[in-house]
């Protein structure tokens, strides 16, 4: 090459580039990725890469909201399907969700979930589908498929009284209780701690030196336990019943021997009752609510108490307020608590030990502050909000990423307030997008990247270092456009509109396209006769090396091809486009690359030749 | 790049949080956190019949799904989930229909026998008179075991302790 350049005066060179933009005047020079880049990511210090593609994950289905659960580390759930199972004749066909929107979170040994659409855990299918109303699936035997896994709806209801009587000793007991007394008892689900409102009071008994025969009514759906509450004795028809014991629904069915079905045997001192709790008197089940998520240890429905609400309105179920849960008792919730906002909520965003609650024009950050009322609901700003879960996501640090409109991204800036300014370079490709369930927002911690999704397009901004990449273009890629998308192993999971789970940047390789900026010519015209490239690449087929010239993006006035003499980091053989008499040109590089772990990019791109100082 | 502080942009918002806005949210809680009455007759009868149309349409999804073990798990779930919401609304005929409890059914049975039954007392068993330190106390075998709805509106489910017998009333 240094023959054949010998004479030639360098024109431009583009290397060290600073990233996609999208946005930027033709006439602005710089290294910079211009419109036409396509599925250049960037790593290390900013070394561009080509899109390692994606690739389908088998055997296993997406959802049109998906979320990460603490099933395992990372694991992910969804709601709402677009392939259902085929249904058995003669039943009708089943039918995909229209829409699907709410949360689904673990707390203890359960999967609580809320919204709308079929559920699906890790990409399997759970037979259990989200509603308005707070639902748990209980952990047994380390699966949900147990019949005691449910469903079950989140809270007990009031059970029966019980029906008591003084009774003789059994062998273990002493004829403890003398004078008037009467029983309570409540419901109790033991994997969560759920429990009732107790009951109406039981009938009254007197006893001298005698025991308690307890009757209890039928179990309900889901529930494993009894809790006990007496009066002090002598205070049967007047006193307050304070919490005895917990009893199993297992010994409940084998009852005391000698005693009728469903009857247990007790006893107790007035001294037994110092310093215990009263009986459960405010422990109602959930209200209905459209999203829910759990902090420390409470949890709280969301878009509930519409109660007021004009029944006839396409809201007529979605309520303003945030509804807390006793703290650790995550069934129980008093409306007492009840926090009430001005906007209901279109999305629950789960973030660094906190909850993003947006409104459509609204950001509320929900967090864990403890104490009596141990729920913070502060607005972060109002104005700017989201339509559907998947238009946000949390990125690096806890960082909140957002695109709310087409006027672009929106990033939580240090001062806690909605922040565009990164997002300008490509706001020319973001603002025809205007299609807000079209709008996805993904974080992939392997690649620090944040993934603004459209359609088949991907913008993905490198946020470690505060560049976009070209966008990743997943047509062939991917079988329909994307819908959704969560992380798994710290690997982005994109799930298109018919629930096929893809890993990002996993797949076998593409097609990449550098594009540079324009060279304005220094003097009047140049003469764009040579171009020498240094990339690196992972196979030895042909690379297009494309030229532009004056500002017409459009149509490429010079189309040459060169070949990689081997693969790894080189120069290219030149190629002599020879392209006369322009005021501006720019360069693109096509360049396949063929393999997962292949090392393709571009390193430099440099044009040669003459100019001179006359105009058109 | 400067690393993001999620602190920082926390302690903004709070920071812009005022204490005049606090009172304003808690102002418009005050103002409707006072209507709301979870175990009120209106709002368990609201909360009852919309489980009631979940589990319904849940039902319907699951129906035509290809049959399995976790299919029929997840079905008996549901109807004895369907059973008490009917059950807690009143319908003790549709409850008992779709239970798939035999305690349960033996229960809604026992109780739609006894809305049918008699408005008063319907067995003869005493209301026995006990000391209590120096004090009589009248202990009637018949206790509230329940509130129901029926077609007349929220009435008492008695029970004898003694003999078992029920009414409403």
């Amino acid at each position: 090459m240094a023959r054949a350049l010998e004479g030639l005066p360098k024109i431009a060179e583009w290397a060290g580039f600073t990233g996609y933009r999208s946005s930027m005047p033709k006439e602005e020079g710089g290294n910079y990725l211009s419109k036409g880049s396509e599925n250049v990511m960037i790593t290390g210090n900013g070394k561009l890469q080509a899109f390692k593609g994606m690739l389908a994950v088998l055997g296993k289905l997406g959802g049109f909201v998906m979320m990460n659960v603490a099933e395992t580390d990372d694991a992910y759930a969804s709601l709402g399907a677009a392939t259902v199972p085929p249904s058995t004749p003669p039943d009708p066909p089943n039918v995909p969700d229209a829409e699907a929107w709410g949360n689904v979170f673990n707390v203890y040994a359960c999967l609580f979930y809320i919204g709308n659409g079929w559920l699906r855990l890790q990409g399997e299918w759970m037979d259990a589908s989200a509603a308005p109303v707070l639902q748990l699936l209980v952990k047994v035997d380390g699966g949900y498929t147990d019949p005691a896994s449910g469903p079950w709806q989140a809270g007990l209801p009031q059970p029966s009284a019980p029906e008591i009587q003084a009774v003789a000793p059994t062998a273990e007991l002493l004829g403890k209780v003398n004078g008037v007394v009467s029983v309570v008892i409540w419901r109790i689900r033991a994997s969560t701690g759920a429990i009732s409102i107790q009951s109406e009071v039981s009938n009254v008994i007197a006893c001298v030196n005698q025991s308690v025969a307890v009757r209890f009514p039928s179990v309900s759906v889901g529930q494993d336990a009894w809790g006990i509450g007496v009066t002090k004795h002598g205070e049967g028809s007047v006193g307050s019943h304070f919490e005895l014991m917990e009893v199993y629904e297992t010994e409940v069915v084998a009852s005391t021997p000698g005693h009728p079905a469903r009857t247990i045997v007790i006893e107790w001192r007035d001294g037994d009752l110092v310093g215990k709790q009263l009986a459960p008197f405010h422990d109602f089940a959930p209200p209905e609510g459209y999203y829910a998520g759990a902090v420390e240890d409470v949890v709280f429905v969301d878009g509930c108490y519409a109660e007021d609400k004009d029944p006839t309105t396409p809201d007529a179920f979605i309520g303003s307020a945030i509804a807390p849960s006793e703290p650790g008792k995550p069934e129980s919730f008093s409306p007492d608590s009840a926090i009430f906002t001005n906007d209901m909520p279109t999305a629950l965003i789960r973030g660094d030990g906190l909850y993003w609650r947006f409104g459509r024009n609204s950001c509320y950050v929900v967090r864990y502050l403890g104490g009596e009322k141990p729920l913070s609901v502060e607005i972060a700003w109002e104005g700017l909000g989201i339509e559907y879960q998947h238009n946000a996501c949390v990125g690096e640090g806890g960082r909140l990423y957002l695109w709310p409109n087409e006027r672009g991204p929106m990033r939580l800036s240090e001062l806690g307030a909605p922040d565009g300014s990164f997002a300008t370079d490509i706001a020319d490709d973001l603002a025809p997008l205007t299609n807000p369930k079209k709008r996805v927002v993904g974080w992939d911690a392997k690649e620090q990247v944040v993934a603004f999704c459209y359609g088949k397009r991907i913008w993905p901004w490198f946020a470690a270092l505060g560049r976009w990449g070209a966008p990743l273009n997943l047509e062939g890629m991917i079988a329909a456009e994307i819908r959704s998308c969560v992380p798994e192993g710290n690997i982005l999971h994109i799930c298109d509109w018919n629930d096929n789970l893809y890993r990002f940047n996993r797949g076998a390789g593409s097609v990449m396209k550098v594009r540079t900026g324009w060279a304005i010519a220094n003097g009047g015209m140049d003469t764009v006769a040579l171009v020498a490239a240094a990339v690196r690449t992972d196979n030895t087929n042909p690379v297009t090396i494309e030229t532009f010239a004056d500002g017409d993006d459009v149509a490429p006035v010079s189309s040459l091809q060169t070949s990689p003499k081997r693969s790894g980091y080189q120069t290219l053989p030149s190629v002599w486009p020879n392209v006369t008499e322009c005021e501006s040109h720019a360069m693109q590089v096509t360049i396949q690359s063929t393999s997962a772990s292949g090392d393709v990019g571009v390193e430099s791109i440099t044009t040669y030749g003459d100019a001179h100082s006359m105009l058109r | 790049m400067a690393e993001f502080s999620l602190d920082k942009a926390l302690a903004a918002i709070s920071e812009r949080f005022t204490p005049e806005m606090r009172e304003e949210q808690r102002k418009l809680t005050r103002e409707r956190i006072g209507r709301l009455d979870p175990n009120s007759r209106a709002a368990k009868r609201r909360r009852f019949k919309r489980h009631e149309t979940i589990v319904l349409a849940q039902i319907a999804e699951l129906k035509p799904l290809p049959d399995s073990e976790l299919k029929q798990v997840r079905m008996k779930n549901l109807l004895n989930r369907l059973a008490e919401a009917l059950s807690e609304q009143g319908d003790f005929a549709g409850a008992i229909a779709v239970s798939q409890s035999p305690d349960h059914i033996a229960e809604f049975t026992s109780i739609k026998d006894a809305i049918k039954g008699s408005r008063e007392i319907t067995c003869d068993c005493p209301v026995v008179r006990a000391r209590v330190g120096r004090d009589i106390v009248a202990l009637n075998p018949r206790f509230k075991v329940k509130t129901i709805e029926t077609r007349e509106g929220p009435r008492s489910l008695i029970r004898c302790a003694n003999c078992g017998a029920m009414n409403v009333k």
